[in-house]
């Protein structure tokens, strides 16, 4: 039926003596379309598909794609909604592996071949790739490069192998014309060109990790980088991420010295406590650090309000208090915690003990995502009170006065 | 300065600025290579050229003339020399809608943003044209104008309390305002859209001109009020609408360039203030986009709300200083 109405809006049918007829039928051919018959879209939709899920990860996945027998097997990437629910976009590394899908979920999304690499929008995204791969060689670079901490990338950027995007106010379009890589890294908005005649050039992939509500979920999406660079940086990626992930797991389930203290995070905005929910990131990885949660019981990742006056009895109540500042200049100390929020005071716990991470002294948004297990083995060591020892200098330290 | 004299150096002015800004950027174009644009061959060059800056130096030129023409209308029509295209809340109106897409995470990208604002700012028109014929007198259609600013203002407050961090940082960047993501397309019809509201406008320059000696002279001298009263608030509405949805909310042109232009000239005839307030306007948006721009050095741009105020407000202070002085 549906050829017969498509033959009919293609002009191949004339029924002079019906036109009452002809226009019901055309009307109706509009409405339902002429593209491929449904019944053989939703077989081929219906078939079962092979997929490869990530270990901690929600918002990606792997579709292993159908081949001849011929053909090595070929998968797509699979990426996610902000909630985690359906897929938004599927990723192909050609038009090849596009073609062997017989069902595309979301955005087809192929990557540009013969390109100097991905293009990130933030900070995270590069420490995601540096974390397979120290000499940024499939960088091709990025936006808001101000904020980037990694040496590397800085030096890359300085001898011209990677490109300055723009960003801060606006991105550098011509630059992302004369050099496209072979996909940009973006968040799920904030995309610079979705309405420009030539974003085809550019692959769009949107990256999630931000929302991954576990700290190895977001780590894991550097296989999503090293995947989306070639087959064999997908692998050494996948074989980085396991020795990140044996680690952490080995620091989460090792024996903790220290007694389990209640720690709450979050400051004060707007008159109001905010502090992630008991679901997020900072949740998870105090847990695993063997202290207790105070806002555990908030499901969700999002922040949670808190009133003030609850505030102060639950910071009586607590015995730490972590949060992640930006504060250039000499270390943060108590007095400046205090000069942020003079009502700070009144949330300070009785054992006088606060910890923070520094955003302008360490990279907390690059390096540290891409390594929770020495963001753990840092939170630990701050718990045990002993020496930190780690890799690189700690970035979560008690206050001093 | 003769009148002819000023808009010729204000055309050579303009044409100087959209040069300098077609011939630099931060990529080299082989020049040779735009023809190639036309034909089906991929060329870097055709497509910086044609797709990021002639409609950026189109779009900033329609930007300028227009809000400088309706901003002119809304000072005139009012008797108010601090109106301009947004008293009416037309850029209120579309920057609720925006909100509204951006902060409860409906959708998202600048071409949800242009569509948004372009119904937002619809909905306030039609809300203001519905209520224009009911009010006697300008200053309750003025009070009217604020009070839609305030009430959608609060609106957009609400959504941007509740908001998420990543979607109010999203709206913080409409907000800027931006020559930047115009296509050809998009450009070239702002530009048309501007230059027909301005020759209709320009058509009523003897009715604005009655119109400047008071409501009781100009109606006993036949200007037809109601009717004069419609046609602005469509002009000024199609405008700013247009403008606001392509570049986001663009600050002080609206307000400013008929009060520079004021300044500039001694002529205060429609026939006059319009071309010449087109042309101020988009001579100060060509100038504040080399600001966005960081001046040609790399990585030291501002936001082009940021620039405009910044250059703007003390161009129009020195411009005032000066008559002053001279005057006494």
């Amino acid at each position: 039926m549906e050829r017969y109405l498509c033959r009919i809006v293609h002009g191949k049918f004339i029924l002079r003596n019906h036109r009452i007829q002809v226009a019901l039928v055309i009307a109706s051919a509009l409405v339902m379309g002429c593209g491929v018959p449904k019944e053989n879209a939703k077989s081929a939709c219906q078939m079962p598909f092979e997929y490869a899920v990530p270990q901690f990860a929600e918002g990606f996945r792997w579709k292993f794609l159908p081949a001849s027998k011929a053909e090595q097997t070929q998968t797509c990437l699979e990426l996610f909604d902000v909630n985690f629910e359906t897929v938004e976009s599927t990723v192909y590394r050609d038009s090849m592996a596009l073609s062997l899908d017989p069902c595309p979920k979301g955005n087809a999304v192929v990557l540009r071949a013969a390109s100097q690499g991905l293009a990130t929008l933030s900070t995270t995204h590069v420490a995601l790739l540096q974390a397979w791969d120290d000499s940024l060689a499939h960088w091709a670079g990025g936006a808001f490069v101000n904020y980037i901490q990694s040496d590397i990338a800085q030096r890359r950027l300085a001898q011209q192998q990677a490109v300055n995007f723009g960003g801060n106010p606006e991105w550098d379009l011509e630059m992302l014309i004369a050099h496209p890589p072979s996909a940009l890294c973006i968040y799920p908005f904030g995309n610079p060109i979705d309405d420009a005649s030539w974003s085809e050039d550019v692959p769009i992939v949107p990256i999630l990790e931000y929302l991954e509500p576990h700290p190895l979920g977001r780590a894991e999406w550097m296989r999503v980088f090293g995947w989306m660079v070639n087959e064999e940086s997908g692998e050494k990626a996948s074989k980085r991420f396991e020795q990140i992930s044996s680690r952490y797991e080995a620091l989460r389930t090792s024996p903790k010295d220290y007694p389990k203290l209640r720690v709450f995070t979050g400051s004060v905005e707007q008159g109001e406590w905010h502090a992630p929910g008991g679901s997020s990131f900072i949740a998870r990885l105090l847990n695993d650090a063997g202290v207790e949660y105070v806002f555990q019981e908030y499901e969700g990742r999002e922040n949670v309000r808190i009133p003030l006056e609850e505030m102060m009895k639950v910071g009586n109540a607590s015995d730490a208090w972590g949060l992640v500042v930006q504060h250039t200049g000499d270390s943060f100390g108590m007095q400046d915690l205090l000069a942020m929020e003079d009502r700070n005071r009144l949330i300070i716990p009785a054992s006088n003990k606060v910890f923070a991470a520094n955003t302008a002294q360490c990279d907390y948004f690059g390096w540290w995502v891409a390594r929770p297990d020495v963001m753990l083995e840092n939170v630990m060591c701050l718990f045990d009170g002993g020496p930190c020892d780690l890799e690189v200098e700690p970035c979560f330290s008690w206050l001093k006065e | 300065m003769k009148y002819k004299a000023t808009i010729l150096l204000t055309l050579a002015a303009i044409f100087g600025l959209a040069l300098s800004h077609m011939l630099s950027g931060s990529t080299n174009i082989d020049w040779g290579e735009l023809g190639l644009w036309f034909s089906s061959e991929p060329s870097i060059a055709g497509t910086v050229f044609f797709e990021v800056r002639l409609p950026r130096v189109l779009i900033a030129i329609a930007a300028g003339a227009g809000l400088g023409v309706s901003g002119l209308m809304m000072q005139t029509w009012f008797h108010n020399p601090l109106a301009g295209p947004s008293v009416l809340g037309v850029t209120s109106g579309a920057g609720m809608a925006v909100a509204l897409v951006v902060l409860t995470g409906i959708g998202g990208g600048w071409l949800a943003n242009a569509v948004a604002a372009s119904v937002g700012s619809w909905c306030a028109l039609g809300l203001v044209l519905f209520v224009a014929s009911r009010f006697r007198g300008l200053a309750s259609l003025l009070i009217f104008g604020l009070m839609l600013n305030y009430l959608l203002g609060a609106l957009v407050t609400v959504l941007q309390a509740e908001a998420e961090e990543n979607a109010l940082q999203q709206f913080v960047f409409w907000g800027m305002g931006t020559f930047g993501q115009a296509s050809l397309v998009t450009a070239s019809a702002v530009l048309v859209l501007v230059l027909a509201a301005s020759s209709i406008a320009f058509k009523q320059h003897e009715n604005l001109d009655k119109w400047t000696l008071g409501a009781v002279t100009a109606r006993s001298m036949g200007v037809n009020e109601s009717r004069l009263q419609r046609l602005l608030v469509v002009l000024t509405g199609l405008l700013a609408g247009s403008i606001t949805a392509v570049c986001g909310p663009v600050a002080f042109l609206g307000l400013a360039t008929p009060h520079l232009v004021k300044l500039l000239i001694p002529y205060r005839s429609h026939t006059r203030l319009i071309p010449m307030t087109a042309l101020i306007g988009a001579l100060l948006a060509l100038l504040a986009d080399w600001g966005v721009k960081g001046w040609g050095m790399a990585d030291s741009g501002w936001p082009l709300n940021a620039v405009l105020s910044m250059l703007g407000a003390p161009l129009v202070i020195w411009v005032l200083l000066q008559r002053n002085f001279s005057r006494s």
